[in-house]
């Protein structure tokens, strides 16, 4: 099948002890299959007595969490992410967070197209906040501290997940043993309006203007609602910050009250971004991951970061697949998309065995190190 | 995809210089960082505390040198090589066979791992020092039947590892296994104080349980879990894979007991040592040697004169035997073994003199004889090191690799990612091992072996026999009388030392009269408080604790379990917390079990007491947790600790006066598991009341 088609990819990242609540909710409805991958969400806590002196006012703390990603025919969109709100209980800061953006649907096999045929019956109403997701690749290790910057800037909680580099690494022979090839892939929501402010922190933070630290890129997010949770402990007022903005951006039915004015650095508005690319996801069985990469990367693929999903499903010829799958993700200029796709469907990534899927979406902004200015 | 990989940049070998410096630094800081502390902290103990300067100082260093080279490539073989070939395993494994083959392969496997696991032989050598007449039953399972009792652990840990699969495959929780298990032993615990013979055989039963969890098995079986469980379970199941090593160590314990039980009936009960080679009862004795010679050649090298005597009859007829055994060769070959002059050196180091007349004659023969055959050498053998490491480390990991990639190839039909980075992977372990158990050899138990013994000086008196010093020409007019201050006399003398004088106490029995030689053995300590005082014992549960501490973090297979952890937890369960936790809990039992030997405290209450708290706190902890924290247990017994635990716990215990040092160990197991669960409790507790202040704040 080459028809490629607009559907809309919706993530949900929940706590772990609510997993298995949303995995049956979603069969209810009448997912047949997601791809889900365990995560880790920040918050922080206020330090208290000695701890206060060394660490500061606040230590961030882990927390166990799911990511779970969902391919739909694009008429549900709403309704599933209303009626995940209303079952889950997102509304409700701290329990999770669920978004959705529009992709295209270049390729699959036949198996695995999006989700059709739901019976989801929910009332869909707007959404206050218009949102912007954030994705950072870093080195292993360096991803708390980018996240972080979600955290005190107040957008959202983060979600930190773990990849694998593939690039310049693998042309190296048995010496590529030598480049650690473990990623940080930190992912973070923001206001609209504060995308950039949010993104030109972390690349402070991150120092991704200095070479081999790292990527990061804005992406659009169609609907969702952030998980605003920042705080763990009990709030010391009668209402928490958090519910406070909650509360006017209902109000308002709008964030860009919170425009944040006064950051833009001289210095720093000057960054020249990477505009017009696109993010390309090749989904497939696991093990056949690197191969299609290398495949990508002879046709021009800079590089991409690989991580393990798994597919969850309850229909029975999807069951009898191997669950462990690969995502590799390539952020390739517009001119790339075509020749790669054919690339991999010249290389049978479609058929049975390695079970492929492709999909893109526009990158908004992105930025790395360029190498030194003339 | 032929052309895939085809594509290769030619680097320079500037660039590759550049690109080894920084990868090598940064793997032989992280090893340095993990065994610092130990290491800093014997070498303080050692100069700063107990105030003995290390012998063969350089010779430990490099050794310790060797140990962190040898570590920082063990654990790149183990994440390069055997893990991701565990791993594939277990991912295709499940896809590609049936139940029978899995289970096949799971039980196949762990008898492998058994059989390859280098400690497992450390057992048989320990059979030597067991005394046949004091615990029978032992001694029958560590020398006749010592391959049944491999095979037996072997059969355990297969069980082991099929019950694992069996688990992750049909979901089941860990816990009934615990409860099963430990209830299991705690019966067997209860049957020992019907049964003597029993005592002996627990301890073995669990040291088998400790030793078969080594730096290659566990790394192993957690990996093909982790693969097995990427293909089972749930979206957020993710972070199985746990609890094999749990049941690795469990279910060769319960094989023990039960090899003891088939067994039991062909010992006699444990007797002195005059009666069991005594006429009546000499056949039951006879079961637990293959043949009569085997028996007399025990007897003659282990036991007393007087028993010699009872066996023979008489004086005359063990007079005879020795004189009949001095003519006949082929019976020395019988009853020594076949080595060169065996029945000479053995006349040599015994202490009874009759044997040595008849077999040298004279006083001027003996002397003799004794330059001779009695030198030891205490010249390390080189070439023995390099060669009997060189095999161990090919035998732990190579078979086991060969058959993995058998399975992997001609079973499950599947190519291996990345093949050449396993191949390298496993070259690696290979060579990490060689150099980090020659390095432990040299370094670490020499190390350990010395502040050990010398351990106890801080609340006793005692004597310093490697710095035993000969005064020759010694004139006993130079000694001098003392008086205490109720009157009684001592008799001392005044010696000379690297310009310093000082007072030596005269004991008739060290002075030589045919020699004029007085020998003289420098004593040191008690160190802290008055002798036997409390002060200098804790000071040693204090440097019991934190030695436990050091040790298990640097112990390689606790390593991999951290970070194994941490990688499937995507690093909200930090490797950081499991190793402090464990590392605390190893130290505590450490402590713990150098008390039971300092004031004799019965094993049973070191034992039950712990389990059942254990089993209680398994009971109301999640299960993630408990699979973590059991397993986390199986792993803290290998080769970093034990020998320095051994060392220790036989230092003190013959310092004391026990004889038993395996309440230790015991107690290193028990400790960890419930830091972890307690931790775990801990961080489920903080969890839960967040959850509960957002639902009360709705």
């Amino acid at each position: 099948m080459s028809n490629a088609r607009k559907i809309a990819q919706i993530n949900i990242i929940i706590n772990k002890s609510l997993y298995n609540e949303l995995q049956d909710f979603l069969f209810s409805l009448g997912i047949k299959y997601f791809y889900s991958t365990v995560s880790r969400s920040l918050m922080l806590e206020e330090n208290e007595g000695l701890s206060r002196v060394f660490s500061g006012d606040n230590t961030t703390v882990d927390e166990q969490s799911v990511t779970i990603s969902l391919l739909v025919d694009k008429k549900y969109e709403e309704q599933i992410i209303a009626a995940i709100i209303e079952k889950m209980k997102f509304d409700i800061a701290g329990r999770g967070t669920i978004f959705s953006k529009e992709v295209s649907l270049l390729n699959s096999n036949e198996s695995i197209i999006e989700n059709q045929n739901l019976s989801v019956k929910a009332e869909t109403k707007k959404l206050p906040v218009e949102l912007a997701g954030i994705i950072a690749i870093l080195m292993r290790g360096e991803g708390d501290q980018v996240a972080r910057v979600s955290l005190d800037t107040g957008s959202s909680v983060p979600n930190i997940t773990y990849g694998k580099g593939a690039g310049l690494r693998d042309k190296i022979g048995l010496w590529r043993i030598t480049i650690p090839a473990e990623k940080d892939v930190v992912t973070a929501l923001t206001a609209a309006h504060d995308v950039d402010a949010v993104m030109n922190l972390m690349i402070d933070k991150g120092q991704l203007d200095q070479p081999g630290k790292g990527f990061i890129y804005t992406y659009p997010i169609n609907k969702g609602i952030l998980n605003t949770k920042i705080h763990i402990g009990m709030p010391k007022h009668a209402a928490s910050i958090e519910q406070i903005i909650n509360v006017i951006d209902e109000i308002k039915n709008s964030s860009s009250w919170r425009k944040r004015e006064g950051y833009a650095d001289e210095n720093k508005s000057k960054r020249k971004y990477l505009t017009n690319l696109i993010e390309m996801a090749l989904i497939c069985v696991e093990g056949f991951g690197p191969d299609l990469t290398k495949i990508a990367m002879n046709v021009g693929a800079p590089g991409a970061t690989i991580s393990k999903l798994k597919l969850v499903t309850n229909n029975e010829t999807l069951s009898k697949q191997p669950p462990a799958r690969e995502l590799c993700s390539l952020i390739i200029g517009e001119a790339l998309v075509k020749p790669i796709l054919e690339a991999l469907e010249k290389n049978n990534a479609f058929d049975n065995e390695k079970i492929g899927q492709v999909l893109i979406n526009p990158v908004v902004k992105a930025f790395t190190y360029f190498g030194k200015k003339k | 995809m032929a052309n895939a990989s085809r594509q290769k940049i030619k680097i320079t070998v500037n660039e590759k210089i550049n690109l080894l410096i920084p990868y090598v630094k940064k793997r032989i800081i992280e090893q340095i960082k993990s065994v610092a502390v130990i290491i800093i902290y014997l070498i303080l103990f050692q100069t700063l505390v107990l105030g003995i300067p290390i012998a063969e100082a350089s010779l430990i260093a490099c050794g310790l040198a060797v140990v962190i080279v040898g570590l920082a490539f063990f654990m790149e073989g183990l994440f390069l090589g055997l893990m991701p070939l565990g791993e594939t395993i277990g991912l295709k494994l499940l896809q590609k066979s049936k139940l029978p083959v899995i289970l096949g392969f799971s039980f196949i496997f762990g008898v492998g791992v058994t059989l390859a696991e280098p400690a497992i032989g450390v057992l048989k050598v320990a059979g030597s020092t067991v005394k046949a007449w004091e615990a029978p039953l032992l001694y029958l399972i560590l020398n006749k039947y010592s391959n049944w009792l491999v095979n037996s652990v072997g059969l355990g840990v297969g069980a082991a590892v099929l019950f694992g699969m069996l688990r992750f495959i049909y979901n089941w929780s860990l816990k009934p296994f615990i409860y099963i298990l430990v209830g299991f032993l705690s019966i067997v615990t209860v049957l020992i104080s019907f049964n003597p013979n029993f005592i002996h055989l627990v301890g073995l039963a669990w040291d088998c349980g400790a030793v078969t969890t080594g730096p290659v098995t566990v790394p192993l079986v957690l990996a093909l879990g982790i693969g097995i469980c990427r293909i089972l379970g749930g979206g957020s199941s993710d972070s199985a894979g746990f609890g094999v090593v749990t049941l690795a160590s469990l279910f060769p314990i319960i094989a023990v007991i039960l090899l003891g039980f088939a067994l039991i009936g062909k010992v006699p009960q444990p007797m002195k040592e005059k009666d069991f080679f005594n006429k009546e009862q000499i056949s039951k004795a006879l079961n637990l040697f293959n043949n009569q010679e085997e028996l007399e050649g025990y007897l003659l090298q282990n036991a007393s004169y007087e028993s010699q005597i009872s066996y023979f009859g008489s004086e005359e007829n063990l007079k005879n035997y020795i004189e009949k055994l001095k003519a006949d060769k082929s019976l020395q070959i019988k009853i020594f073994g076949g080595a060169e002059n065996a029945l000479e050196k053995w006349a040599i180091n015994s202490p009874i003199l009759a044997h040595k007349q008849v077999v040298f004659g004279d006083d001027d023969k003996i002397q003799e004889a004794l330059a001779k055959f009695g030198t030891k050498s205490d010249m390390l053998d080189y070439a023995d090191l390099f060669k009997r490491n060189g095999i161990a480390s090919v035998q732990a990991i190579v078979p086991l690799t060969i058959f993995l990639l058998l399975v992997l190839f001609l079973i499950l039909r599947e190519r291996l990612n990345n093949a050449d980075e396993v191949m390298l992977g496993i070259l690696f372990g290979v060579i990490g091992m060689f150099l980090f158990n020659i390095g432990i050899e040299l370094g670490l138990s020499k190390l350990g072996g010395q502040v050990g013994s010398k351990l106890p000086s801080s609340f006793k008196k005692i004597e310093l026999t490697e710095e035993q010093k000969k005064i020759s020409n010694f004139d006993k007019s130079i000694l001098q009388k003392s008086v205490t201050l109720s009157g009684a006399q001592e008799i001392f003398f005044i010696i000379k030392e690297k310009d310093e004088y000082k007072t030596i106490p005269f004991d008739e029995k060290f002075y030589n009269q045919n020699t004029n030689q007085y020998i003289y053995t420098p004593t040191k300590g008690p160190l802290f408080g008055a002798e036997d005082g409390l002060l200098g014992k804790l000071v040693v549960i204090l440097f019991a604790f934190i030695m436990g501490y050091g040790a298990t973090l640097a112990e390689p297979a606790l390593n991999a379990l951290g970070v194994t952890v941490e990688e499937i937890t995507v690093g909200a369960f930090k490797k950081s917390l499991l190793m402090q936790s464990v590392a605390l809990g190893v130290g505590a039992g450490i402590a713990i079990g150098v008390m039971k030997i300092i004031w004799n405290i019965p094993l049973f209450w070191m034992l039950v007491p712990p389990y059942i708290l254990l089993l209680f706190v398994s009971k109301i902890s999640t299960e993630e947790y408990v699979n973590i924290g059991w397993d986390s247990a199986g792993v803290t017994t290998g080769p970093i600790t034990v020998p320095l635990v051994l060392a220790m716990g036989l230092g003190i215990s013959g310092q004391v006066g026990g004889v038993e040092g395996f309440g230790i160990l015991s107690m290193a197991s028990v400790c960890p598991i419930l830091s972890v669960l307690l931790t775990g409790l801990y961080v489920s507790y903080k969890r839960k009341k967040q959850f509960e202040q957002l639902e009360q704040k709705n």
